[in-house]
This record gives structure tokens, C-alpha cells and sequence, in this order.
């Protein structure tokens, strides 16, 4: 109906996005607040002779209603092109992929599962946000494609608090909530929650031989993906991985980072109808390899696109090494194990150096044994370091990181990670 | 939607329990940019949306939805009325007694030009003077300009009577160069993007706006050939557009109350500061004085009343050093014993109000500018934010700023780059040696103050002085 609004000159592109999620959460083991979201809306884009304007519009679901909305904004946006510039750089699919993915299972019962989490954590100080719901992305443009992405899911992220700021955090998600296994992971989480009555230790500034979880790795290279792998970041000069690219710096031959198209929980189709498949290799041992490229980049360095505009991973994907489970203590011997970090942010773009902070639950480490938890400690390094000369290795282990985010709607982010060791890793207070 | 519309609804569907309420948002927004010289695609939006709220039988549960016609919010309702039931017995407070505000009032957000009186050429027009104002040199390898302008209606009523009406117009322009030689790259940006305020059209000043873009570019090829910041203990001046972020981090965050009683541990974070503390602590020295200020014309977050029908006012969360008030809405205050603030918010339709702070306010000195250079033997002087970092509990911070001159025996000296400085909050405050006059003071705010679960982003807004502090660790890149 909306793509019969165009004119015979002009291309109509059309982004959908739908929502509807529980969300409930926990303090002090109780509920704070709980509800449900349910959010749909839609972004039409009109490129006729060059130029190109968006209008986004949220939807009431009723199609009388939305369909004028979804018309008055066309003309919104016929007004606005006839003082647009010529724009070189629109570039949109046309070779008609039309694709359709869906990850559904009917079955999710969003108070049954409020009620499990109460019940198995119950002697618990718990923290969290339990969402569950489906989302679903769409993709339709005049010239006849179509792609569809839905899925329903939970994700479940949480902490357990032994007092003050120490306490457990892990995360739970997955398409269908399974009552023991969650069990069997707050068991899990008790073995090192009981550690945490130690009396914490503070650390002095300095640099220590550390083992960063794979959640921990999560925070780093959300941090990285701030432009580190964007492809008009990368011609700018603006990357935070410029001197990788530039071949002035190298990381370690153990690193390998990719943009995976072909796992994920996630559409694989951006806002122009482009359609991406397979893996985009961002880093190859250790050296600079390809960038995350949108549209609108791509036409204007003459590259291919292989990512949405955000130009940043949505699946992000890092190869293991070869520490087992049962070694990571013993390989670290004396050192600190880091469950989280916290806060990241550049210290020096240019250097790719970065601070944050560690958090949750964190231990001493002597002679491959936790010892004590570790009061919270600024850390100051740099990528060319803890990922090059410092990586000792990483775990043969790779966890499923799920993205909590939640800004204007559920992320459907992802990342599978290894832990890491570091021989030096450098706390400043 | 009509506010008697919304009022009528509100009595219809809340006729059941003890308490509902409905927020109506409307936003509408308008995103002209442009990079490296070409114009981006206009982008325009309008986001509508309603948020149900219901407390019964001790419980609490909301529904937000877009579908906004009768038959929507009459469904809504009912998840937001299963959801308080299903946490009545679960229920983290006893909602049913929480005495929810009554009011009945308005608040326009006061304009001089409307935004869509400029036409779009016009402003098209504005971004491409701009870009080529900041090409300055083939050295600036990255340039931006942008206009944003959000138009914001927000209608609250409750099954009590309250009717709360407000009318919002936000306008921040923006702009930044990037310069590039050899293996460095320095950007450097107009107020840091914080030249955010409630303001129409008038608020860009075109003139100004194009002789900053010359300064901005000429600025970041400065910073590119200037030394990196020494690494050394030292007084540091910061000012107004750096004041935004130690203010908001190290005074704003720690403040808020359901911060403090444990609601934020899982993601936002806790606080150094505890109930206790409340009337006695010293939070910085007796020249520091921070306000909770929604009543100041203009400011990013100015309003009448908060997003659960709250008064708003302005009010002393710390005088002459001592910590006074917390920053808690109406639910987290009856948890904790406090007079409510009215700062329960949220960031559009369709998340419930959680404490959020809103302006914050440095209230100035008695000290100008060049006195307080002056007054500095060894120091610097920092102008805005690039990097911000703090601990969960809003202690340990490191906070980096795009801009620095040395200072040496009151005189100002070097242009140094990568200025960065870290410290604990307990222990920067009461380092506060130098309060600057109303000739330092400005307003600035922010979009992204980022917190709560589910997410949210919202606007926030700092007027500050310049402030000197002394026994700074300060240090620069490698």
C-alpha cells in the first residue's frame, strides 16, 4: 500500500522495526517495575533524481491511521528533496534479494519465567532485567524485494549481590527458558558469589599479570567498535586503529576479528536493501584487514558495501586459542582474575589506548588459587599492548555474549568471545 | 491528542484501581547534516506513543504502546493492571500508599523564531557555509556541521485529577574538524556538542555559528602541531563545556536516589554517597554550591513538572559544601524518607520514569576569569569534554578534554593536546579553590545522559562557572 504512494521517477525504501517485549526488574530480590513495550515503527526513504530524504514515523498498528501518517510524511519528504543538493554518494540495492528468517518459538511464558527467576534466587540480593518478547525487522523497496527478520527470545541480565559493590553478574538468553539449566547456572555463579565474603584487597597502581573473562573481552571491543572498524572512520583518519591500518603497529598473530553474517540472532539486510552473507574478516593474526563499509561509504570510495550504516559489528566474532578452563588459574598463577570491566573509554584515540574500570566479581590470584576480591581499580592500556606483545593467549573456550543494550529498543547484537591472559595490564588507581 | 481527551481516558480506564496514569509523547524532530562538504539526507521523524501506569493492591506494572487509539490504551491497561498484580505480592514498595501528585498545569518552552518558519533551504544553505568555513586546510580530513531540532509534547493525567501539560522545543547546533598529519589525529568541536538548549531558531546565530567553524578548524590544526599534555600533580581551571561533565559524573550521578538505594547495581552503577550523609556530609569545599534548578528559562531541562506529575522547583542538593538533598522522585523518595524532588523521568513514551537528574547548576562565585589564571602558579587550563570514565560507585573518574594551555605564575602559557586528568569524586570537591562569576557562567546540556533498565537516554542540562582545582593528577597521551 505505502510503496503504491511513489511517484513513477521516484524509489521508495522502507525500514520496519517491531517490538514487543516484558521487561521486568529486580532489586533487593523484588520487583521494582514491570510491563511491556510494544513498539512499531517505520522509516521511508524517497531518492528521485539524486537526492534522498528519510522520514520515520512511529505506527499505531491500525492501518487507516498509519497509512496517512506513513502518506504525510511522503510528502514531508518531496518538499524537503526539492532543496536537497544533488547527493553522489546514494547508493541502494537493485538486484532484488528478497530473504526471510524467522527464530520463533511460541512458547514463552514471561510470568512463568518471572516466577521461576524469583523462586531459584530467592535467597538472593538479585539485580536485573528480564526482557522477553519478539522483535521483527523488515525490509520493502518499490522495485519489488522483500526481507523479513523476526524472532522471539529472552534474555535475562543479572547480578547477585554479596554486599556493598561486590557481587556475581552472569546472563541468561536464549529462545526458550529452560528451568534447570538456569538452575545449574546460579549454582555456577554460587562458587564464586561464597568467595566474595573475603575481606577485599586493594591493589596497589601498577601492572599485573591478569586473565579478562570473555565478558570482560565484551566491554573492550564494544569500546573498539566506537569506529575502530569503520570504513569512513578508516579514510577520515579518525580510527581508533589507524596505525594498525597504516601497518605502523601490528597486534599479536593470535588476534583474529570478524563480522560474521552467517551466525547471529540478528536481520542480515540494512536500511538500502543490501543483503550480506558470509564473514567480513575485520583483523587477520594480528593485522588490519577489512573495514566495515555502509552504502553510502561505498559509493563514495567506489568499495562494496558489507554493513549497515552504523558500520560497526552487529555479530561480532573472535577466534580461540588454546587455555583450557581447567588452566586458566593455574596459567595465570599470580595475578588478578577480571570477571568485568566497566566504563571504557579512549584515554588516546591515536594510541588506541583506553581506561575503564574493573567491577564485579574480581579476585586476587596466588600460586593459581583465588585468594580474595579485588576492590575496584582503574586500568589504562593500550590495544597494541594487551592485544600484541602482553597477549599471552586466549581460551579454547568461546562464550555467547549477548547484548543487553535496550536504547530505543532491543538490541539483537551478539558476540562470541574467548577469555584472554595478559601478562601485564597496567591499573593507575 | 487532546489533553481533555487524555483526561476523560484516564478516568475511564483507571475507574478500578487505585491508581493510573497516562503519559501522551509526541516528538517530532529534524536532522540536517553534513560531512566532509556534502549535505546528508534530511531526516525527519515523529515518534507518538502513550505509557499507562498502574498501581493496585500494592503492586505496580506499565504498558507503553503506539497504538494510541481508545481500544489501544484500553488494552494496555489491562497488561499494565496483570503486571501490577503479578508483582503485588513481589512488589519492591507498597505502591497503593504512595500519595501521587494532583496537579494541573502548563509549561511552554519559551521561543522567539518557531524552527519551521526558517525553510529547509535556508538551513541547507547554513550547513554548506559552514563546511567550507571549517575546510580549512588539507589537514582538517574530517568536518562536521549539524542543525538538530526537537519539538516535544507531553500530556500527563491520572485517575486523581492531574493534568499536566507541557511543550517543549529544543534546538543544538553542532560542529566539529578533525586534522590528520602523519600518524596523529586531532578533533576538536564546539562546546562538545553541548550547545544544547530550549530555544527556536534564534538560538542558532548564524554569524556566530560560521566564525566558529574558522576557530573550531584553526584550533584543531593548533592542537595537531602542539605537544602532549605533561604528566605532573597541578592546579587545573575547567572550563564551563569540561564543568558539564565533572558536574554531571561526580555531583549528578551519585545524587540520584534509587542510585543509592541499590535499584541501578546491575548496570548504571551505586553510589559513594549513603542515606546518612544526608545534611552533614562534606561534599566539596564551602566555596561549592550545586542546585537542582528546572526553572531557568532556557535550559536544556527546564520544566514545571516531572513525567509523574510532580512540581517542579528549584532546590539545594548541596550549600556551601554540605550535602542536603538527594535526587529522587516520588517513588524513591517515599522508599527512603525524603521530600520528593520532582525528578522522576523518562526518556520518551515508551519507558516508565525512573530518577533521572535534570539541570544541575554550579551557582557562581566571585572570581573572573583572569583572576582565577591568576591566581594559578603551576597549572592548566582544560576547555571541552572528549572522554569520559568513573567507577560504578562514582568515585574513581578519569575524564579527558580536547583542549589545554599550561599555566605558569599566573600567566597562561603553552597550547598543550590530549589533555586527560583522574581523581576520586570524595577528594576533587573539597579541592575546589576557585568559584568563577557570572561572567564565566554557561549553560550547556546534553542529549545522551544514558542510565536505567530498560535504557534510556535523556536531556540533561549544566550551567557552570569556570572552577579551579588544586592537586590534580594530570596527564597526557603517549
Amino acid at each position: 500500500m505505502i510503496l503504491g504512494l511513489n511517484k513513477k521517477e521516484e524509489i521508495v525504501l522502507i525500514k520496519w522495526f517491531h517490538e514487543s517485549s516484558d521487561y521486568v526488574r529486580f532489586s533487593q530480590g523484588l520487583i521494582r517495575q514491570s510491563g511491556k513495550v510494544n513498539d512499531i515503527s517505520l522509516k521511508v526513504s524517497v531518492i528521485v533524481s539524486n537526492r534522498m530524504a528519510h522520514f520515520t514515523t512511529s505506527l499505531s498498528g491500525i492501518i487507516d491511521t498509519d497509512f496517512e501518517r506513513v502518506k504525510k510524511g511522503i510528502e514531508q519528504i518531496r518538499r524537503d528533496l526539492v532543496y536537497m543538493p544533488e547527493d553522489l554518494h546514494i547508493m541502494f540495492a537493485k538486484d532484488m534479494k528478497s530473504t526471510q528468517r524467522q527464530i520463533l518459538d511460541r512458547s514463552l511464558d514471561n510470568y512463568a519465567v518471572c516466577s521461576d527467576i524469583l523462586k531459584q534466587t530467592a535467597n538472593f540480593d538479585l539485580v536485573g532485567i528480564y526482557v522477553g518478547g519478539s522483535i521483527s525487522r523488515g525490509f520493502a523497496n518499490s522495485l519489488g524485494q522483500l526481507n523479513w527478520f523476526e524472532t522471539e527470545s529472552f534474555h535475562f541480565d543479572y547480578s547477585l549481590y554479596h554486599h556493598k559493590d561486590k557481587a556475581v553478574k552472569n546472563q541468561y538468553a536464549g529462545k526458550l527458558w529452560d528451568s534447570q539449566k538456569f538452575g545449574l547456572q546460579i549454582e555456577q555463579d554460587k562458587i564464586q558469589f561464597n568467595k566474595l565474603s573475603k575481606t577485599p584487597v586493594s591493589l596497589k597502581p601498577g601492572k599485573y599479570r591478569v586473565f579478562l573473562s570473555s565478558q570482560a573481552l565484551s566491554e573492550i571491543i564494544d569500546l573498539l567498535s566506537w569506529g575502530g572498524f569503520s570504513g569512513k572512520s578508516h579514510k577520515t583518519h579518525t580510527s581508533p586503529f589507524m596505525k594498525l591500518i597504516d601497518g605502523n603497529k601490528a597486534l599479536s598473530s593470535k588476534v583474529n576479528m570478524y563480522q560474521s553474517y552467517e551466525s547471529g540472532y540478528t536481520e542480515n539486510f540494512d536500511a538500502y536493501g543490501f543483503v550480506y552473507s558470509g564473514k567480513v574478516t575485520l583483523i587477520e593474526n594480528g593485522r588490519y584487514k577489512e573495514s566495515l563499509i555502509s552504502a553510502r561509504t561505498a559509493k563514495e570510495y567506489n568499495l562494496s558495501p558489507n554493513s549497515s550504516d552504523s558500520e560497526s559489528p552487529s555479530t561480532f566474532e573472535m577466534s580461540c586459542g588454546t587455555i583450557l578452563d581447567s588452566e586458566i588459574l593455574s596459567t595465570i598463577d599470580n595475578g588478578l582474575y577480571i570477571s568485568q570491566l566497566w566504563y571504557l573509554n579512549y584515554s588516546d584515540i591515536t594510541a588506541c589506548r583506553m581506561t575503564g574500570m574493573t567491577r564485579f566479581a574480581c579476585f586476587l590470584v596466588e600460586d593459581g588459587s583465588l585468594i580474595a576480591p579485588l576492590n575496584v581499580m582503574r586500568f589504562d592500556v593500550s590495544i597494541y599492548d594487551i592485544f600484541g606483545s602482553d597477549l599471552l593467549d586466549f581460551t579454547k573456550r568461546q562464550d555467547l555474549v549477548m547484548s543487553a543494550s535496550s536504547y530505543g529498543g532491543r538490541s539483537t547484537n551478539s558476540k562470541l568471545l574467548p577469555g584472554a591472559i595478559i601478562k601485564s595490564f597496567n591499573l593507575t588507581l | 491528542m487532546e489533553p481533555p481527551f487524555l483526561q476523560s481516558l484516564a478516568f475511564e480506564l483507571g475507574k478500578n484501581f487505585d491508581f493510573l496514569s497516562l503519559r501522551y509523547v509526541k516528538q517530532t524532530e529534524q536532522v540536517l547534516y553534513a560531512r566532509c562538504g556534502y549535505v546528508q539526507p534530511a531526516q525527519t521523524s515523529v515518534d507518538e506513543g502513550v505509557m499507562v501506569v498502574v498501581h493496585h493492591n500494592k503492586g505496580c506494572g506499565y504498558a507503553a504502546t503506539s497504538d494510541i487509539s481508545t481500544f489501544g490504551l484500553k488494552k494496555a491497561a489491562e497488561v499494565a493492571a496483570q503486571w501490577a498484580a503479578f508483582s503485588s505480592k513481589v512488589a519492591i514498595t507498597d505502591f497503593s500508599v504512595i500519595t501521587m501528585p494532583k496537579n494541573v498545569g502548563e509549561y511552554h518552552s519559551k521561543i522567539e523564531q518557531p524552527w519551521y518558519s526558517v525553510s529547509i533551504a535556508e538551513k541547507i544553505n547554513l550547513l554548506k557555509l559552514c563546511s567550507e568555513k571549517l575546510k580549512i586546510s588539507d589537514k582538517i580530513v574530517d568536518w562536521r556541521s549539524s542543525l538538530w531540532n526537537l519539538e516535544e509534547d507531553i500530556l500527563y493525567a491520572t485517575n486523581q485529577g492531574a493534568l499536566c501539560q507541557q511543550y517543549f522545543k529544543y534546538v543544538c547546533p553542532n560542529l566539529e574538524a578533525s586534522a590528520h598529519h602523519g600518524s596523529e589525529t586531532i578533533t576538536r568541536s564546539y562546546k562538545g556538542r553541548g550547545l544544547c538548549r530550549q530555544i527556536g531558531y534564534e538560538g542558532i546565530r548564524e554569524g556566530e555559528l560560521i566564525e566558529q567553524c574558522v576557530q573550531t578548524a584553526e584550533e584543531a590544526l593548533a592542537l595537531l602541531a602542539a605537544p602532549n599534555c605533561p604528566e605532573q600533580i597541578m592546579s587545573v581551571l575547567l572550563d564551563p563545556d569540561q564543568m558539564i561533565l565533572q558536574i554531571h559524573e561526580s555531583i549528578g550521578h551519585p545524587l540520584e536516589l534509587d542510585r543509592i538505594l541499590g535499584d541501578e547495581r546491575n548496570y548504571a552503577g551505586t553510589s559513594f554517597v549513603n542515606l546518612d550523609m544526608f545534611g552533614s556530609y562534606r561534599y566539596g569545599s564551602s566555596l561549592l554550591n550545586v542546585t537542582f534548578d528546572p526553572s531557568v528559562p532556557g535550559e536544556f531541562a527546564s520544566y514545571a513538572y516531572d513525567d509523574e506529575g510532580q512540581t517542579a522547583q528549584k532546590v539545594f542538593l548541596i550549600q556551601d559544601g554540605i550535602l542536603k538533598h538527594p535526587l529522587g522522585g516520588g517513588v524513591s523518595s517515599f522508599r527512603a524518607g525524603f521530600k520528593p524532588l520532582a525528578n522522576a523521568r523518562a526518556s520518551s513514551w515508551n519507558r516508565p520514569a525512573i530518577d533521572r537528574m535534570a539541570n544541575i547548576n554550579i551557582e557562581p562565585g566571585v572570581s573572573s576569569l583572569a583572576e582565577m589564571i591568576a591566581s594559578i602558579e603551576n597549572g592548566i587550563y582544560m576547555k571541552t569534554n572528549a572522554s569520559w570514565s568513573i567507577d560504578d560507585s562514582r568515585n574513581k573518574f578519569q575524564f579527558g578534554c580536547e583542549w589545554a594551555r599550561l599555566i605558569k605564575n599566573g600567566q597562561l602559557g603553552e597550547l598543550v593536546k590530549k589533555p586527560n586528568y583522574r581523581g576520586i569524586s570524595a577528594n576533587f570537591w573539597r579541592n575546589l579553590v576557585k568559584v568563577g562569576d557570572e561572567t564565566t557562567m554557561e549553560a550547556l546540556g546534553s542529549p545522551f545522559c544514558g542510565k536505567g533498565e530498560p535504557n534510556q537516554a535523556i536531556k540533561v542540562g549544566h550551567r557552570s562557572p569556570a572552577c579551579v582545582f588544586s592537586n590534580v593528577e594530570v596527564f597526557g597521551g603517549v
